[in-house]
């Protein structure tokens, strides 16, 4: 078949995705490096700051958590949908993905009316008289984490339920006939064969959480800014498109860095699998 | 009908490696020739080139002595039944074989009546309003060969038809598709890897090896008379006993540690003589090419024994339609018929 | 064993299940309530705040906009990732895995930083129309779905079916309409969805571009939320519940919801 016709019909996206993602990109990098002061000086300055670690750290520190929190929540629930006949796992799918397919706003929205002072924890604490006072769970480090695990659990276990679900039971079966228990099938034999999948999913999550912006700004507020919120606030609230440009790079490098660490993890356990 | 001329035809995909040389054959008009060769020999890729789908590095294709090298695959007017059917999924049985009459931009009448005629002839008709993923393999294998047909082609190309076919069903498919093609007089290039398939339908049968083409001739022209030890060995010839100078006599004769061999043909050439494992008789009554060896392996073939036998020529396969079981370790005569002791050049 | 009949495994899997739905009926619930504020447990039923949606100008026209932004962004990312995947799968092209990491590469880059650098880029500094650079910030988050989407079932589809129609005397132009594209259908909407959907609830890209000039609907219910506290926002929330699980049906009749997730 002729070439040609090939490079005419790739020549729209191409172009589309240089001139709209890269080119964009290189137009805000190329003015942070050009301060007097020198070429990465924007950076060092902004690394400076204890304030700007405080953000940094914080946005690590959630990705990582609720990476985690999502892990084991999202585990046993794909294991049992995973597992079930056909036409009730096709019914379990909907309910996992009709949250996916929600308003990020409606389900972090959902956590206010749980989690604000006049919510139903506190009301339930309070008539039980576990508490004498409402408690400050709302706009804080916790409720960003609660809000993005209950934002990407369906995410994680949509990407979990298909590999279970082709798993081999005779290998299971195999593992009870030579003694193992089934704690110890689960993480010895069922665990490592969805390694690869588990790495994807948390690729995603954490990489979702990263770079999230919807969440810590519905349930962090104003003093629990994590870099997206960060970028917008410089930006358009603070006017210094700078700064935020400064940002934006920066979060680009760490979300990548970690997404290609965590790539060549799961690339070495594919092989392992493939190979084995 | 036409018939089908292929001069030096060659591909290479890298410009270094070659995936066919010199591939030169002619098939008359009403003749079924099958490629037969084994994975990756350049049987589909021959097959392919000349129904346009791949370009060819060199060589010229011509069908009734017209040049079609250049002609696009859709201006061919080839008919071509793949192994997986390839049928349109998401049209009708009807439409899968109106599709080309359609291209062809016949009119409705006429694409009714010749639709209606093909599926008759293959048996399909209660069939026309079905999809092709609720047909069985046999019924696909119909309609791609009916969806072929319709268009009135200049030859017929099948690409392993009936690979995918269990093997009662292959026999049945293969009868029907050789009664057709008698019918209509109908030119085909057939490829597939299984000899007794190709043997049974085929006027003529081209063995392909690495690209190259290895014997072009009649079934029982290659069956006695296998040209080079590739065809020999891929026929079931499992004998085969190096000819040199060293002891080879005279055009009839060789001499191998006090044995000597006479061939019927003559030897001049020959690199190796070669019979089939049926072919060798074990203690009969003569002395023609005689020798002596010792039973080291056995197997059970239902109709016969095959055994395999230690001589001083090395170990030989011998297939015996005798139902007494000879053991391991008998010493036996081995008589290697003067007829059946084929010299080959390559 | 652990498997569907696991006790302990039902129950752990049941409460997740619950926590993942209860969030959502407790929003449900609090749209009826008849208080200014939102609270638990309702105190009585009324339909008011679903009334109030229709009071916001935000809400109307930011449905408008981010309805015609969705489906225009959808078809471009569509009529633009489907030619690509057919090159990229079909002409046995030597870069052809360099390229398709190439059109999935924006999903590596933080959707903020996309809508940020595009506002300063295409509206900012080259002084583009807000409306058309929503559609490409918009198009850029559509195109990954699509190329990912139609690739698999491009790849799932027998390639020969399409040579059989060239054989049959089809042009490869005329065979792709007639061919290729009614059977990649089914996944071409899965795509679509996908698509709509993430265009429509997206908050990144838009965010930047959202102003005065311009509403889009989830920023604007974002806006009311800071500014407001009363169950409006639990009647929006829920009209696009319904809106989602609306999709979902459709999708669900026409190919099976299961395809989209692939």
């Amino acid at each position: 078949m002729n070439r040609k016709t090939a490079v005419w019909l790739l020549i729209p996206a191409f172009f589309g995705v240089l001139v709209f993602t890269f080119f964009p990109l290189i137009e805000i990098a190329i003015p942070t490096f050009q301060s007097q002061a020198g070429f990465f000086s924007l950076y060092t300055q902004f690394l400076k700051s204890s304030y700007n670690w405080t953000v940094i750290g914080r946005t690590f520190l959630i990705a990582v958590l609720t990476v985690i929190i999502v892990l084991i929540l999202g585990l046993p629930i794909s294991l049992w949908i995973g597992r079930q006949k056909k036409t009730v796992r096709q019914v379990l799918n909907l309910l996992i993905l009709f949250p996916m397919l929600t308003n990020a706003v409606v389900r972090n929205f959902a956590w206010i009316i749980i989690l604000g002072r006049d919510g139903i924890i506190n009301k339930l604490l309070l008539s039980l008289h576990l508490i004498k006072a409402p408690l400050n769970i709302l706009y804080t480090n916790t409720s960003i984490i609660i809000g993005s695990v209950y934002l990407f659990l369906p995410i994680m276990i949509n990407t979990l339920i298909g590999s279970v679900a082709e798993l081999n039971v005779e290998i299971e079966e195999a593992a009870a006939v030579l003694g193992s228990s089934p704690w110890h099938t689960l993480f010895k034999v069922i665990i490592p064969q969805l390694a690869t999948s588990i790495l994807t999913g948390c690729i995603l999550v954490f990489a979702g959480t990263m770079t999230a912006y919807t969440t810590p700004q519905i349930l962090g507020g104003n003093r629990h800014l994590v870099m997206a919120t960060l970028i917008y606030q410089q930006a358009m609230t603070l006017g210094n498109w700078q700064n935020a440009s400064v940002i934006a790079l920066i979060l680009i490098v760490i979300s990548a860095l970690s997404m290609w660490l965590m790539k060549r993890l799961s690339y070495r356990l594919d092989r392992r699998m493939t190979n084995a | 009908m036409a018939n089908l001329e292929v001069k030096n035809l060659a591909k290479s995909y890298d410009g270094k490696t070659k995936v066919l040389q010199d591939i030169s054959f002619t098939i008359e008009n009403g003749e079924l020739v099958s490629i037969l060769g084994p994975s990756g020999c350049g049987k589909t890729t021959t097959l392919r080139i000349i129904a346009g789908l791949i370009q060819e590095t060199a060589g010229q294709i011509l069908v009734n002595g017209k040049d079609i090298t250049k002609t696009p695959v859709y201006k061919r007017n080839f008919g071509m039944v793949f192994q997986s059917y390839a049928l349109f999924p998401h049209l009708s049985v009807f439409d899968n074989v109106a599709f080309g009459l359609k291209m062809h931009k016949l009119s409705k009448q006429e694409i009714n009546e010749k639709v209606s005629g093909i599926l008759e002839m293959t048996g399909l008709s209660d069939l026309a309003s079905q999809f092709p993923a609720q047909l069985s393999g046999g019924q696909q294998q119909r309609v791609s060969l009916a969806r072929a047909l319709v268009t009135n082609p200049e030859m017929l190309l099948m690409d392993e038809p009936l690979s995918n076919l269990d093997a009662k069903l292959r026999l049945k498919m293969r009868e029907e598709i050789r009664k057709l093609q008698q019918e209509m007089k109908m030119t085909v290039l057939f490829v597939t890897h299984d000899q007794q398939e190709c043997f049974a339908i085929s006027d003529k049968v081209l063995i392909m090896n690495q690209g190259r083409i290895e014997q072009f001739d009649r079934p029982e022209n290659i069956f006695h008379h296998p040209r080079t030890e590739y065809v020999a060995r891929f026929i079931g010839y499992d004998n085969f006993i190096p000819v040199n100078a060293d002891n080879r006599q005279d055009s009839y004769h060789i001499a191998v540690k006090g044995t000597r061999l006479t061939t019927e043909e003559n030897n001049e050439n020959a690199k190796v003589l070669t019979i089939r494992p049926e072919n060798i008789q074990l203690n009969a009554d003569s002395t023609e090419n005689t020798l002596t060896g010792t039973i080291t392996g056995r197997e059970y073939l239902g109709q016969s024994f095959k055994y395999t036998i230690h001589s001083e020529l090395g170990d030989f396969q011998v297939e015996e339609a005798r139902q007494k079981m000879r053991s391991s370790g008998d010493e036996v005569k081995l008589t290697l018929r003067a007829k059946h002791l084929h010299p080959l050049s390559e | 064993m652990l498997n569907r009949k696991n006790k302990t495994l039902t129950i752990i899997s049941l409460i997740i299940l619950a926590l993942i739905m209860l969030p959502l009926v407790l929003v449900v619930i609090t749209s009826f309530n008849n208080q200014s504020s939102i609270s638990l447990p309702i105190t009585g039923f009324t339909l008011s705040w679903y009334s109030n949606i229709f009071q916001q100008p935000d809400f109307i026209t930011g449905f408008e906009s981010s309805l015609l932004v969705a489906l225009i962004a959808s078809f471009l990312a569509l009529i633009i990732g489907i030619p690509a995947v057919y090159a990229l799968t079909r002409y046995n092209l030597q870069h052809a895995a360099w390229f398709q990491s190439f059109f999935l590469s924006s999903t590596l880059i933080p959707e903020i930083v996309i809508g940020f650098a595009l506002y300063q880029t295409a509206v900012i500094t080259f002084k583009m129309p807000v409306f058309i650079s929503l559609i490409i910030g918009h198009f850029l988050l559509c195109l990954p779905y699509v190329i990912r989407l139609i690739t698999a079932s491009m790849l799932m589809m027998d390639s020969h079916i399409e040579e059989a129609s060239w054989v049959c005397g089809c042009s490869p132009k005329k065979a792709f309409f007639l061919i290729v594209l009614p059977n990649i259908k089914s996944s071409i909407i899965a795509a679509f969805m996908m698509c709509f959907i993430n265009s429509f609830n997206n908050i990144p890209i838009s965010l930047f571009m959202n102003g005065p000039s311009l509403t889009m609907l989830p920023p604007a219910i974002l806006n009311y939320l800071q500014n407001n506290y009363d169950p409006t926002v639990s009647a929006i929330s829920v009209v696009l519940m319904v809106f989602t699980a609306l999709m979902m049906f459709l999708v669900e009749k026409v190919i099976g919801i299961s395809n989209i997730t692939k």
